[in-house]
This record gives structure tokens, C-alpha cells and sequence, in this order.
């Protein structure tokens, strides 16, 4: 996704984030299943942002003025943590965050990890993603931050990885608990070699380091059995589910061959 | 939220070649000793011995574990120390420490104290959460991590 579209957290309609005088958009969320096609079962819902109306990102997040970007972030994990316990959430979740964050509102995962003591879901079940480019400027640092708040059980997913130029450099100084395979890698891949041979790779080296592989933006059957194939077991994307207005939609397995 | 302020938690997994072929009774050695000063450490976690390589996930409060990683780094009894995760850890994979050998017989096991069986029946893996440890145990098991010494190269090679 374009960094245009980060923002993909966020609140429940009927709630403004409480951030003072500044007007903040109102917003609701689309939530779009992470499965594991081995245990056919859906192991994540990322929360994506929506305009009330079911509007893309981009139309809510435009609206947000450029001081208000960190709070904007920060509270919708708040407001996206309570809609999701509200739907009977009972597998993890996955929050977008800009690390930037850290810095810039200080209270940022506190609030989140806050949210989630108080609508009963387990930090367990928190999975915070992070785009690789907003990562490298600052990676040990990043890190180390981070670290404080995975002794909690607060996982980390680094999202569009092979999307920027840090690659898998990355992965030397901080170990995530996931990566999503950049979208722009996976479009096409049974037909590229190419992406193949540096989704392999990654494939690889996650699995020397216990991470998880998740191929994101799966559209076709063929680009599904390609990554299956591989031993790749956790999938988002249209194939199986598009994202939810304000609900946790249906999935749907395809045939494996 | 506060941050706990009990002592840390971290686990850190490594692998490393050792330098001669351990017997079965120079394993028990190292296990007994091992499982004596952990227990004592507050240390847990599993020690895997196969085709003359080893790979440990050692858990505990984070000094404790930083002092014993620089006694293992200084073994001679092993060489090719690689550090592959150091992280902190939300709570333990293991209850204890126990190691697990793939040159000894079931039956030697059953007499040993503080063997697993990751190398027969796998209880002990398919019994871990699907967290950072069991991935790792399962790379080694594949095969990833494996280190040789060249002096056990040549043995093999002769």
C-alpha cells in the first residue's frame, strides 16, 4: 500500500477520537481475515480504516491535519481494539502504527496496550504492523523501544517487506514475529521468476529465524497454489476475503490443486 | 500500562559445532552438570544434540543469561558459537531444562534424568506454543542451524 494509506487502523462511526479543538474525521473500520489454510481457520483480522461510508482510507486519512497524525494513529488502535472485542474477536489482531509514534506521542502503545486490558483482549492477541521503509531510518533504536513492550506479548509485523530499499538488512536488527510479503512482489508471481527467486529468500531466511510468512494481496488462484507450494500457510487477500465493513466477513478456502 | 518491573524475562537461541564426538556418557555429564546449575539460575529450556551439533533455547531473567552465554561462547567443548535470537519474552516456552540427544537409544533415555524426546516421539515440541522457540526447534529439526567442526568433517570424510 502506498504510505498515503498507513493509516489503516481505526475508530467506530459513531466516535470522534477526543484529540482537543483539532477536528479529526469520523471513521469506521473494515476488518480483512490473515488464514492459515492448513488449520483452515482465520488466525488475524487486520483493521483497516474506512470512511463512514465504507470509503477508502486515503478520503479519512486526507482529512486528518498533519499535527493530529500521530494521535489520529494512536487513537484508532484505541477505537479499533474496542470495535473488534465488540464483534467477539477470538483470534489476533493487526494494527497498523507508525513508529514515528515513539516519539511523537509518547503514550501511543501504552494507550493501545490500555485499550486492550480494558475490552478483555490479551496483549497475546496484538499484533502491531510497521512498514520496512518507516523502520530502517531508526532500526535499532526501533527496536530496543519495542522491545519493552514485547516482553508484554505485544507482537510485531513488518508490513510491505521487499517494498523498500533496507530489505532484508532489516531482519539483522530486529527479529519480527511476522512479515507480509510486499504486494508488488506477490502480483503475478507464478509467472515471474524473479519475484519468485526473492520470495524465496525471504521464505528462507524467515525460517531460519522463526518468523512468520504472511502473503498479502493474494488475488488469484495461481498466485495462492505458488505460495502455497512453497510451504507458505498464512494468506490475506481478496482470494479468500475482502475486508469486512464493520464486521468480520466470511472466508472462502480455494482448492489447494 | 506499567511496565512490569519483575526481572526480565529474554530467551536466546544459538547453535554451535562441537568439537569432538560426544559419547552417550559424556552427554550424561553435561546434562547432570547443566541441569543442576539451571535449576539453580532460574534458567529453563532445551538443549538439542545431533550429528556432532548442538542448538539451545535458554530462557530466564536476562543476567542470568547473559552470564552463562559468556561461559558458553568460552567452551572449548564446542566452536562456530552462533547467536541467532536474543529477544524478550512475554513467559516461558519451559517448565525445565532438559536436553535431547538423536545418538541415544530410547531405552538409554528412559534411564537418564532430564532427557526429552524431540528426536522419537516429539511430545515435547508438539506440546510448545507456536511461538519463536518451537519455529526454531523446527528449523533445526529440518536441518537449518546444523554446524560441523572440520575436525568432525574429517572423521566423517576418513
Amino acid at each position: 500500500m502506498s504510505a498515503g494509506q498507513q493509516l489503516r487502523v481505526v475508530d467506530a462511526g459513531q466516535s470522534r477520537p477526543n484529540t482537543s479543538a483539532v477536528t479529526v474525521p469520523a471513521f469506521a473500520y473494515a476488518f480483512q481475515p490473515i488464514v492459515d489454510v492448513e488449520a483452515r481457520k482465520v488466525v488475524s483480522y487486520e483493521a483497516l480504516v474506512r470512511g463512514l461510508g465504507n470509503e477508502p482510507a486515503f478520503h479519512v486519512i486526507e482529512r486528518v491535519p498533519k499535527c493530529n497524525k500521530y494521535q489520529f494513529d494512536q487513537d484508532s488502535r484505541v477505537a479499533a481494539i474496542a470495535r473488534a472485542a465488540k464483534l467477539g474477536l477470538a483470534c489476533d489482531l493487526n494494527l497498523n502504527f507508525l513508529p514515528q509514534g515513539l516519539y511523537e506521542a509518547p503514550a501511543s502503545i501504552s494507550a493501545t496496550l490500555d485499550a486492550a486490558v480494558e475490552n478483555h483482549v490479551a496483549i497475546e492477541r496484538l499484533n502491531l504492523e510497521v512498514t520496512e521503509e518507516e523502520v530502517i531510518a531508526d532500526c535499532a533504536h526501533f527496536a530496543a523501544r519495542l522491545n519493552e513492550y514485547r516482553r508484554l506479548g505485544l507482537k510485531i509485523t513488518i508490513d510491505d517487506f521487499g517494498a523498500g530499499y533496507a530489505g532484508l538488512n532489516l531482519l539483522a536488527e530486529l527479529q519480527p514475529d511476522q512479515v507480509k510479503i510486499d504486494m508488488n512482489l506477490v502480483r503475478g508471481i507464478d509467472k515471474h521468476g524473479p519475484r519468485q527467486a526473492i520470495v524465496c529468500a525471504v521464505a528462507q531466511v524467515c525460517t531460519d529465524l522463526g518468523i512468520d510468512v504472511i502473503a498479502e494481496g493474494i488475488e488469484t488462484v495461481q498466485e495462492y497454489r505458488w505460495f502455497a507450494d512453497q510451504g507458505i500457510h498464512l494468506f490475506q487477500g481478496y482470494l479468500f476475503s475482502k475486508p469486512g465493513f464493520e464486521c468480520f466477513p466470511p472466508v472462502c478456502y480455494p482448492a489447494s490443486n | 500500562m506499567d511496565l512490569p518491573n519483575t526481572a526480565p524475562l529474554i530467551h536466546c537461541i544459538y547453535s554451535s559445532a562441537a568439537t569432538h564426538a560426544f559419547s552417550p556418557e559424556e552427554l550424561a555429564e553435561l546434562l547432570k552438570k547443566a541441569r543442576e546449575f539451571n535449576a539453580l539460575n532460574d534458567l529453563t529450556g532445551i538443549l538439542l544434540y545431533a550429528e556432532g551439533s548442538f542448538f539451545q533455547v535458554l530462557e530466564g531473567p536476562e543476567e542470568a543469561i547473559a552470564a552463562l552465554y559468556a561461559k558458553i561462547e568460552n567452551d572449548k567443548r564446542h566452536e562456530q558459537v552462533t547467536k541467532i535470537i536474543l529477544e524478550p519474552i512475554h513467559k516461558r516456552s519451559f517448565a525445565e531444562w532438559t536436553m535431547g540427544f538423536s545418538n541415544v537409544s530410547r531405552e538409554e533415555l528412559a534411564k537418564m534424568e532430564g532427557t526429552n524426546d524431540f528426536f522419537s516421539k516429539a511430545r515435547c515440541f508438539a506440546d510448545l506454543d507456536s511461538g519463536r522457540a518451537k519455529k526454531l526447534l523446527a528449523a533445526f529439526r529440518d536441518g537449518r542451524w546444523h554446524k560441523t567442526a572440520p575436525s568432525m568433517r574429517q572423521k566423517v570424510a576418513a
